[in-house]
């Protein structure tokens, strides 16, 4: 029997490795090509010495030498295999990760956590980080020695770090920058202001809507009176203005006081608004009053002492931090308050 | 057809209602022997819908060009132009030493009918453009986001290149009513067409770039929980405002004659870059035959509850808030006065919804009122104090027409306001107060000037004619008209 001529196994196998070695070439190596190209063309050697061998295969030119059929199986279980290894491996490794993301939502939310954090907005949030407080206190004098001079690049700068400061003393230097000499100056102060202030309206705003919506909630009359105080106390309003802000915050907690089951901060922080609008008889009412139902909160007696001080009742003063120390010996701040008022 | 004046506005007239655009109108309406070519460049196309005021038959045409829409590619491509990359590359390189001498050669790189003019496609999709910028980011920017930093240049020269691109209509001067795009494309004018270039400047527009570039937040910039207090802003922030800092100085120097409003602005414009020999103030100026009128017609009008007006469009920098809390103050005290707020309420939206909220919150509702835009022409008899509370102003046209009008005013010491209510000069000085000045969001202050006013009539009459007499002296609308036409036709040749 006439043996049929083919090329030789080990050429095609030679063939099918220059071809394989050209495409990994195109693919690593740039060549001034686009993209497209650069992913065509060792596609196409790559798809050329697959069909070779593909053809060794299913057409082998002597099956009588096995050598032949071996060398084109081994080429196509090279070629085919290998970028096959290449998906699986890289459907394992997704399969991975999906597997920890689904798994370890720790690690998910920490790095939700870590993209959101703004040490810039905390201030805004009304809570200082104690770092950030104790650096703030450190920073406010330079400030005002800056606002005090004529470099206005610098005064910018100063009036910046004023506005992540939402404390009375800033407050008081942007106001005073509104008189400064340059009319950029008094523009930032002026800005920086307003922000200040929409912040507290915006909130404001949207803590009067939902106690509107949801009125027996008394979460949301807390947020409110607590928001509200906390602006009249910022600085930003004049003295006249003041008493209206009260206003809002004793509507909302009388509102919330209605509730027979009220909690105490309801009325320790009506009590505040009744001192603040200077109605101090009512104030002590509501406190002392609520000093005789709850024995709970060591800040009622803190406030009712607070109260009768700025009042000017020393003695007064004195016996509520002494009561308050009866019932909550551990309390730091009424401990504190005893060293410095002193005994009955 | 070539018209005498080509006038090249920014994001004003016809479009914006306001002082530059009240200015604009009457300027063009009133020299009707001249005839006007205007070019609006804004952000996009607008619609003549849109337009707030009627063009006068002197304006021959109307042209739009809009800043932000891509430019169409043009002139050759696929050449070394080795010639026009470096007269760019000199002009930049100049550029950081505040010389813009190389401006004539950079406009000849650009020319579309130059065999080397690069395109916006050179400038965008090319080789040496992108070199440049690398080799700019390697010596100005090496630790910065290159992201940023390229796509903030490319959004910065689109709008340049919409302007160094655009068709330049034919004049025999052009007057650019700002700096900026509207200034740059002036120079080009003028550049190219030989013709002499005016500018008038209300505001200062560098200042009033950087003040809302320092703030913006669609510029990226590094953020920093530090308090230490820094001259610097973000580095992109930086590239801005040096962009509109070029583009002034660019203007002042082909400038033939620079006017601003008042002795303040004028200094800035210097500070600018701005040749003082070529810096001239004309105030703004108004009819006073017609503020006249209503003057006699106040000594009817004014009988009844005290009428407290504060004039100008509900926004954030009239600061409105400050004139409500003012009207509490003053309602403390007496009940029966009114309060108004005469101006437009579509600007801002939120801020008339915060403004309406602080009225209800303060209790004011009864005494308080936003009426809207209004003809002025029926309240101003009848408005026993005019209030300005504004953050920014440059030289108000509403204080100089309720001063004629004789009412006595209260007025933020911002732009010009001090010079009109106070005076400037020794001559002016002596004329006495038109009423008071108070700082930038005073309510007390402000309270306290309005119950002053209200409480000695006499005080206030004697104000009111104070305001009159310097108004009657200083600021004359036919005055200024004829600056401008003697400014005119001096550069015009007759």
């Amino acid at each position: 029997m006439e043996r049929t001529t083919t090329p030789s196994g080990l050429m095609l196998a030679a063939l099918e490795s220059v071809l394989e070695a050209e495409a990994l070439v195109l693919l690593l190596h740039d060549f001034g090509l686009s993209p497209f190209w650069r992913v065509l063309l060792p596609l196409g050697a790559h798809l050329l010495a697959l069909t070779l061998l593909a053809v060794g295969l299913v057409r082998p030119w002597n099956f009588r030498d096995p050598s032949d059929r071996a060398w084109a199986v081994l080429g196509l279980s090279l070629t085919l295999p290998l970028p096959l290894f290449g998906f699986l491996g890289f459907l394992a490794i997704y399969a991975a990760m999906q597997g920890r993301k689904a798994g370890g939502g720790d690690l998910l939310k920490d790095f939700q956590q870590y993209i959101s954090y703004d040490p810039i907005a905390l201030p805004q949030r009304g809570a200082l980080e104690p770092d950030l407080f104790l650096k703030a206190e450190v920073d406010i004098a330079p400030l005002r020695e800056i606002l005090a001079g004529d470099d206005v690049p610098l005064k910018r700068g100063a009036i910046l770090s004023l506005s992540r400061l939402p404390r009375a003393e800033a407050v008081a230097l942007l106001k005073q920058a509104l008189t400064d000499e340059s009319r950029e100056i008094r523009y930032y102060a002026s800005n920086a202001l307003s922000e200040m202030e929409k912040e507290f309206n915006d909130r404001i705003f949207r803590l009067t809507r939902e106690v509107e919506r949801n009125p027996t909630q008394e979460e949301r009359h807390l947020e409110l009176a607590r928001t509200v105080l906390e602006y009249t106390s910022s600085g930003l309003l004049d003295q006249a203005i003041i008493p209206y802000f009260h206003e809002i915050a004793q509507r909302t907690l009388d509102r919330a006081a209605l509730n027979p089951r009220h909690s105490p901060e309801v009325d320790t922080l009506l009590g505040e608004v009744y001192r603040r609008l200077g109605r101090q008889d009512k104030a002590r009412e509501v406190l002392e009053d609520l000093a005789n139902r709850e024995q709970r909160d060591p800040g009622i007696f803190l406030a009712l002492a607070e109260m009768a001080f700025t009042s000017g009742r020393l003695g007064e003063a004195r016996r509520w931090v002494q009561e308050g120390i009866g019932r909550f010996p551990e309390d730091p701040r009424l401990i504190q308050l005893q060293e410095v008022l002193g005994n009955p | 057809m070539k018209a005498d004046v080509c006038m090249i506005l920014e994001g004003s007239y016809p479009y914006v209602v306001g002082g530059v655009s009240t200015w604009i109108h009457d300027l063009v309406t009133s020299l009707s022997d001249v005839s006007f070519h205007l070019v609006h460049i804004g952000v996009g196309i607008e619609s003549p819908r849109k337009m707030r005021y009627t063009l006068p038959p002197n304006v021959l045409q109307f042209q739009q060009i809009p800043l932000m829409e891509s430019i169409p590619w043009r002139g050759p491509r696929f050449r070394q132009k080795r010639r026009s990359w470096e007269a760019v590359a000199r002009f930049l390189e100049d550029l950081s030493r505040d010389d813009t001498s190389g401006f004539r050669d950079l406009l000849h790189a650009l020319d579309p009918r130059s065999p080397e003019a690069i395109t916006p496609y050179d400038v965008f999709h090319g080789k040496p453009f992108w070199n440049l910028l690398v080799q700019w980011y390697r010596q100005h920017f090496p630790d910065f986001s290159f992201l940023d930093y390229f796509w903030t240049l490319r959004f910065m020269a689109l709008p340049l290149f919409r302007v160094l691109y655009a068709e330049v209509p034919p004049a025999r001067l052009y007057h650019a009513t700002c700096t900026g795009y509207a200034g740059l494309l002036g120079a080009v004018a003028s550049i190219r067409t030989g013709a002499p270039l005016v500018l008038t400047e209300h505001g200062i527009y560098t200042n009033e770039r950087m003040i809302e570039i320092t703030q913006a937040q669609w510029i990226y910039r590094e953020r920093t929980s530090s308090l230490v207090p820094t001259r610097q802003v973000g580095a992109l922030q930086n590239l801005w405002m040096r962009k509109f800092e070029v583009l002034s100085r660019l203007s002042y120097a082909q400038a033939t004659r620079i006017f601003t409003l008042y002795e303040g602005n004028r200094q800035m414009q210097i500070q600018g870059g701005a040749p003082p020999d070529r810096c001239e103030i004309i105030p703004n100026g108004i009819d006073l035959e017609r503020y006249d009128a209503m003057h006699l017609a106040r000594q009817e009008k004014l009988r009844g509850p005290p009428r407290v007006c504060m004039v100008g469009r509900v926004a954030p920098i009239k600061d409105v808030k400050t004139f409500i809390r003012a009207a509490r103050m003053v309602h403390e005290e007496m009940p029966e006065v009114r309060f108004e707020v005469l101006g437009g309420t579509d600007e801002d939206e939120s801020y008339l919804e915060e403004c309406q909220r602080l009225v209800k919150v303060l209790s004011l509702k009864p005494v308080f009122d936003f009426p809207g835009a209004v003809d002025m022409k029926e309240h101003y008899p009848s408005i026993s104090v005019l209030v300005l509370t504004s953050i920014s102003e440059a030289q108000p046209f509403v204080l100089l027409e309720a001063m004629r009008v004789g009412i006595p005013v209260v007025a933020t010491s911002v732009g010009a306001c001090a010079e009109l209510v106070l005076g400037s000069g020794s001559d002016d000085e002596a004329l006495g107060p038109a009423g008071f000045i108070t700082n930038v969001r005073s309510p007390r202050e402000t309270a306290d000037a309005i119950l002053a006013l209200l409480r000695d009539p006499e005080m206030a009459r004697r104000m009111g004619e104070t305001g009159r007499e310097r108004v009657g002296r200083y600021y004359i609308r036919r005055k200024m008209l004829e600056e401008y036409r003697g400014v005119y036709r001096g550069l015009c040749g007759g």
